[in-house]
């Protein structure tokens, strides 16, 4: 089977692009955090054919559905949003040393996937057959990966010493903050859409749009943390390191709604 | 009496009780997910036995998201984002000197939070003037009348419903059900007024009641209805086989021979009790078994058991015929389970979801960023 080897492919090519990113800090040379970004370009492309390919081969095997559907595929998934969505970040701000601590978390996910999970194409549960599938997953995933770039952007804050030089590869702490709020309203707005889209598609195949069970219950608790987070610094009593410390306990709530859920908890969520 | 207005309004207004009933509300849910909810006592005593099973249902654990105090802290929230509106309504409602984009902008979060509002509104309604019922109708028959969830009550419909078909399909070479599908007829005083195939996250929808596809089931075949079809083959040298259909304890003469065969016994969930009892394990079909006589001039010439799905196995020591068990008809009807739901919130539920949205894109992209630090206390 040719599509597990994609993803194997493309792990390699976010392990290369996160070596590329930890040189260009150390060596602070402009070719090499060039070719970083290049290499997580390509593995955002190999990423992106892995994904369209296994829709072919779900047809191929006479299933046919999105590769949404299993933990294998959200994971895959999961890795190509977070380098996608980190890739206009570092456009958008041209803070290219970002990379060194987003880019282990793109590998960290599919490698994962390749190395723990089951890609094997399952045939899909009659609750699941739906378009809703589609705007569900795609709207919290995109919402989980903006949270994850707040995460390493957090890290990153908490680790930076502010040093008066001007020659730091690392943006500013203000960029940082900066960065940190926009990836948080982003994934915020983009979870919120995926929650609702999640609702209705309840209440089209269950009749319920709102059942809390603990996938529910657990999406709804951390978008509450981020709106916590989002009341407390309007207010401007949270900036900085609290705020850092906020993002960072946000995406705990968002890695146990994804997976600690899935391996502790019980539910309507069991197969995803 | 002014302080005590005062204390109220202030405990009522401010920002920091919304983050106080937000923390309490987010962690207090946990505990509804770390314990099973709304399921039977005997599985919580087995699971945390006696004391801790009154302790939880004192507390409302067990059903913790209806009960009363989580929907208390619910309330308050609601209050709290209603009067924290209410204050600044004076400010935001005039455009004064304010671009239109400026003025979403600052209305933002003011639309977030009525959003909140209006979805909790609409499952107020549903709750109060909704209902959530299910029913169970085998394929050809109808039903005017549904059970309601939780409750041993029945809610008469003021139409019929019909269920044609009841079908289900597999996924190619393998046991994984691919979809169920059941052919639904609304009849209004006999007539037929509107008709539908649906199936899971395709559900019918008829004067604000809607029936999604749930369930399934066979109702148990009675044992008169059952039916072997047999193959018998006699020893010898000029076997002439026949085939042979009877019911439980039916006995029937082959035609132009001195033959009688009887069907002793027909199970449909063959199992060997204690003490080599023989059992029928349930009215499903999973393993059919027959026990055959046959009869030779009056005489019992062959006597043994003969299963449909383990043809090879033989239990007879009688060596004169052969007897192949090649179909089981037990009359069993399938039924298609069909949740039932009524829930006049809906409107306001999804009129939530939108302003929801929509505040959040105004409050997050229209406004200027000199405003979203400090001051702006929503």
């Amino acid at each position: 089977m040719l599509n597990p080897t994609l993803f194997q492919f493309t792990m390699f090519i976010y392990l290369l692009s996160t070596i590329l990113y930890c040189l260009y800090l150390v060596t602070k040379k402009e070719g090499v955090g060039k070719s970083g970004t290049l290499t997580a370009f390509l593995g955002f492309i190999l990423n992106g054919i892995a994904l369209g390919y296994r829709y072919f081969e779900t047809h191929r095997v006479g299933i046919a559905y999105l590769p949404l559907s299993n933990m294998y595929e959200s994971m895959v998934f999961f890795s190509w949003t977070i380098v996608g969505i980190y890739l206009v970040f570092e456009r958008i701000y041209r803070a290219r040393g970002l990379g060194a601590f987003v880019l282990p978390l793109g590998f960290l996910t599919v490698s994962i996937a390749v190395l723990g999970l089951n890609p094997e194409v399952r045939p899909l549960m009659p609750a699941l057959q739906s378009d809703w599938l589609f705007y569900h997953v795609v709207t919290c995933f995109l919402g989980y990966a903006a949270f994850a770039i707040s995460f390493g952007v957090s890290l990153l804050y908490l680790f930076r010493k502010e040093d008066k030089t001007s020659k730091s590869l690392l943006p500013s702490q203000k960029v940082l903050e900066e960065i940190n709020y926009r990836s948080i309203i982003f994934g915020f707005l983009l979870f919120a859409v995926g929650i609702i889209t999640g609702a209705i598609w309840a209440n089209y195949a269950w009749g319920t749009y709102w059942s809390w069970d603990p996938k529910e219950t657990w999406s709804l608790i951390t978008w509450i943390v981020y709106a916590i987070l989002l009341h407390a610094r309007f207010t401007g009593r949270w900036t900085g390191r609290r705020m850092a410390f906020g993002s960072i306990v946000g995406f705990l709530s968002v890695i146990f709604t994804y997976w600690g859920v899935n391996y502790l908890l019980s539910g309507l969520h069991s197969y995803a | 009496m002014k302080k005590l207005f005062a204390l109220i309004q202030g405990v009522f207004l401010s920002v920091k009780t919304t983050i106080f009933l937000l923390i309490t509300i987010a962690l207090v849910s946990i505990i509804g997910t770390l314990i099973p909810q709304q399921k039977e006592a005997a599985q919580y005593i087995a699971q945390y036995g006696l004391l801790l099973y009154r302790l939880f249902d004192l507390l409302g654990f067990l059903d913790l998201y209806a009960s009363w105090w989580f929907r208390l802290l619910l309330v308050m929230l609601l209050i709290n984002l209603v009067t924290c509106s209410i204050k600044r309504l004076p400010r935001i409602t005039s455009r004064g000197g304010f671009t239109m984009r400026e003025w979403l902008g600052r209305l933002g979060p003011h639309i977030t939070h009525l959003s909140l509002v209006l979805i909790l509104i609409g499952s107020l309604i549903g709750n109060l003037w909704g209902f959530k019922g299910f029913v169970n109708i085998p394929q050809g028959d109808e039903a005017n009348a549904i059970f309601l969830k939780g409750t041993e009550k029945m809610l008469g419909l003021d139409f019929t419903i019909r269920c044609e078909k009841f079908e289900m399909s597999y996924y190619p070479e393998s046991e994984v059900p691919r979809e169920y599908l059941s052919d639904l007829v609304i009849l209004e005083a006999g007539r037929e007024v509107l008709r539908k195939r649906i199936r899971v996250n395709d559900p019918l929808q008829y004067k604000g009641i809607t029936f999604y596809q749930s369930s399934y089931g066979f109702l148990p075949s009675r044992p008169e209805e059952r039916k072997a079809e047999m193959e018998i083959i006699p020893k010898g040298k000029n076997p002439k086989a026949f085939r042979i259909q009877l019911g439980e304890g039916e006995t029937k003469q082959v035609q132009g021979t001195d033959i009688k065969v009887e069907l002793a016994t027909l199970i449909p969930d063959f199992f060997l009790g204690e003490g080599n009892r023989i059992l029928s394990r349930s009215d499903q079909p999973n393993n059919p078994a027959v026990g055959v006589n046959i009869y030779q001039n009056g005489k019992l010439s062959y006597s043994g058991w003969s299963f449909l799905k383990h043809p090879d196995f033989h239990g007879s020591k009688d060596d004169t015929y052969r007897v192949i068990f090649l179909q089981y008809s037990g009359g069993e009807k399938p039924y298609t389970g069909l949740m039932v739901v009524k829930d006049p919130g809906i409107p306001f539920v999804y009129g939530g979801f939108v302003a929801l949205v929509f505040g959040l894109i105004c409050s997050f992209f229209l406004r200027r960023r000199s405003t979203q630090k400090g001051g702006e206390d929503a």
